[in-house]
This record gives C-alpha cells, structure tokens and sequence, in this order.
C-alpha cells in the first residue's frame, strides 16, 4: 500500500460561494423525496400493489436513472474538478473556484442534488418492488383460497 | 498475463521517449535561425506531449485485477476535459449499493495542480516503485483520488465513489490505494 504525508490544507475547499449554491434548488428535490418517501410507506402498508409486468419496466428505468445518476456525480466531483483550470491568471482561478462551490459546497450543491435523488430513485423502486410482491402474494392467496372451495 | 503486462510497459515506455526538439520547430516560423539549439527547452503542447499519449486507460486495469476491491462489469472509456478516461461500475448490491470507479489519463499538468476535494492534499509514495503520489477526499460524500504522477505534462488520476454513502470516504481510499498499487508498474516513470 501506499505510503502518505499528513494532509495540507489548501483552502480551495472552504471558501463559500452563495450565489452559485442558490442556483440549485434542493427544495424541489426535497419534496420529490417526501413524496418517494409516501409512496414507499404506502407500499410498505399495501397501500397498492402493482404486478410484475407492469412494475418490472418502471423498476428498470429507475434502476438505470440511478446509476447514470451516481456517474453524473462521480464525474462532476472526482474528474472535472481536477480539470486544469481556465488559467493562472486570477479570472481563470476565480471561474474555477466557483465552479467548485457550485459542485461540491455543502447543502443545495449539485452534488448533494444528486445524492438526495438517488435516494428518491431507490426509495421509488424499493416500493414498486415492495408493492410487486405484496401483488403476487395477494395473488397466491387468492389462488390457494379459489383452489381450495373448487 | 506477464507477456500481456510487458507489452503495455514496452508500449508505455516507448512513447514516453524523451525526444525534444522534433515535436514543434515546424510550427515556430518566427523562431531564431538557432532554434534546433533552443529545441529541448520548448514546451510542447499538452496535444502533442509525449509521456502515455495513445495509451489506453481501459487497457490498464482488467476486471479480474479489480476484483480485489469488488465485482465491476466492463470498464467503458470516453475523452474528457485535457485527457482520456475509462469508467468502471461495480454491479449492483441488492440494496442498490454500487461503486464508480474512474482511471484519467491527463496532459498538460502534473501533481503541482491537484485540487483539494475536501480532506486537503496528502503527498505521499507507492510502495512498489516509489512514484509521487497526491491524495484527497470528499468530506461531503464518499469519494477518493489519488493523483499519480507520470511526467511534468501528464498524471493519472484513479478515484472511486459511492454516493449512497454505504461506506466512507477512508475505506474509498484504501480501495483507490489497492489500484494504485496495481497500476504502478503498467506506467512509466517520469
């Protein structure tokens, strides 16, 4: 393994850029999450339930939203940000110190976005695949109880 | 499989030749009579820098090598900003937990311009051949990157992430650390 010297601190990660974390909007995020967060209560209690054709699709995509969604983010912070800057001079440094306010800078910054759909994208599919089962479970009993007066 | 790795080193190290001088006075018109002198000390540009030029970051790492750290499908490759990289993602838990894992290829800078991801820059040395090495990591969400040094024109940055948040950002870097030992031998030493 490696062989490393204690962190240096270089400040670029303190720095706070308001303007550009205003510009995204978790509260729109927040409330598709509240609203993942019902529907997966609402599976949990069979409060619907749904048959494999029909969820199996929806599943999917979800399925491929999060993980384009977990690339998207890997991208904005782990191979962008270190991306050679516009310039030494101070406007190229500045473009790129605000860029990475925009990417990384706590709560509202694209990449707390992302993680809170992600999030959203799996609470959703856990449902559908809750509700897929309490559908085939229905299902069975339905069967056993049909079979059973016949 | 040895055979496979030497040829990537005989690929590797045949284009990271030093052979300064011939790659620009064409384009230098308005240069001194003496520019054949002044050659070694021109700077090529990042597109026609030699180092791991045309190598590619796919070819570096296999799925079997990477299973040390997990079960990843086939890695994916695609320019990007200054370089090329290859995107590798772990399958899928059952719980959705699934890692990224990223190799960049980039040229036209070195480790002087590493930017700190949160946790600050850590130096640091493989313990294979002793390459300089940069490290830093998110605080905000699970993330590493270790940059390595290749020449003063070129770098290859590993990092992987996880943004369910399943583990933290340290046990991040001591996957990237595991790669990062792998790697090392396949590049060429500046």
């Amino acid at each position: 393994m490696p062989i490393y010297e204690e962190p240096v601190k270089t400040g670029a990660a303190d720095g706070a850029v308001a303007a550009m974390r205003a510009s995204f909007n978790s509260k729109n995020v927040g409330s598709m999450a509240s609203e993942a967060k019902k529907m997966l209560a609402s599976a949990k209690s069979g409060g619907f339930m749904v048959s494999e054709e029909a969820a199996q699709p929806i599943i999917d995509v979800l399925t491929e939203m999060t993980d384009r969604v977990d690339r998207l983010s890997h991208e904005l912070s782990f191979v962008s940000s270190q991306a050679p800057t516009l310039g030494s001079h101070d406007y190229g440094q500045r473009v790129a110190e605000h860029q990475y306010e925009a990417f990384w800078g706590g709560g509202g910054s694209a990449v707390q976005v992302l993680k809170q759909l992600r999030n959203v994208l799996e609470d959703a599919s856990n449902a559908l695949n809750i509700a897929k089962k309490k559908y085939q479970e229905s299902e069975a009993g339905a069967t056993n109880t049909f079979g059973g007066r016949i | 499989m040895v055979a496979a790795l030497g040829t990537i080193a005989l690929l590797a190290t045949g284009c990271s030749g030093d052979e300064p001088g011939t790659a620009s006075p064409g384009e230098l018109n308005e240069a001194s009579p003496s520019s054949s002198e002044q050659g070694s000390s021109v700077k090529v540009s990042p597109s026609n820098s030699p180092g791991l030029s045309g190598l590619d970051p796919c070819a570096i790492l296999s799925t079997s090598e990477l299973s040390v750290i997990g079960s990843f499908e086939e890695g994916s490759g695609r320019p990007t900003e200054s370089g090329r990289l290859c995107e590798w993602k772990e399958q899928r838990s059952s719980d959705g937990v699934s890692s990224t894992l990223t190799v960049t290829v980039r040229e036209g800078v070195n480790l002087d311009s590493v930017r700190d991801i949160g946790s600050g820059l850590q130096k640091g040395i493989t313990e294979g051949s002793g390459r300089a090495l940069v490290r830093t990591y998110s605080t905000e969400q699970t993330g590493c990157l270790v940059v390595m040094a290749v020449s003063q024109q070129e770098r290859v940055e590993v990092a992987l992430s996880e943004l369910s948040g399943s583990f933290g950002s340290e046990q991040a870097c001591e996957m990237v650390d595991q790669i990062v030992e792998i790697i090392d031998p396949k590049l060429p030493l500046g």
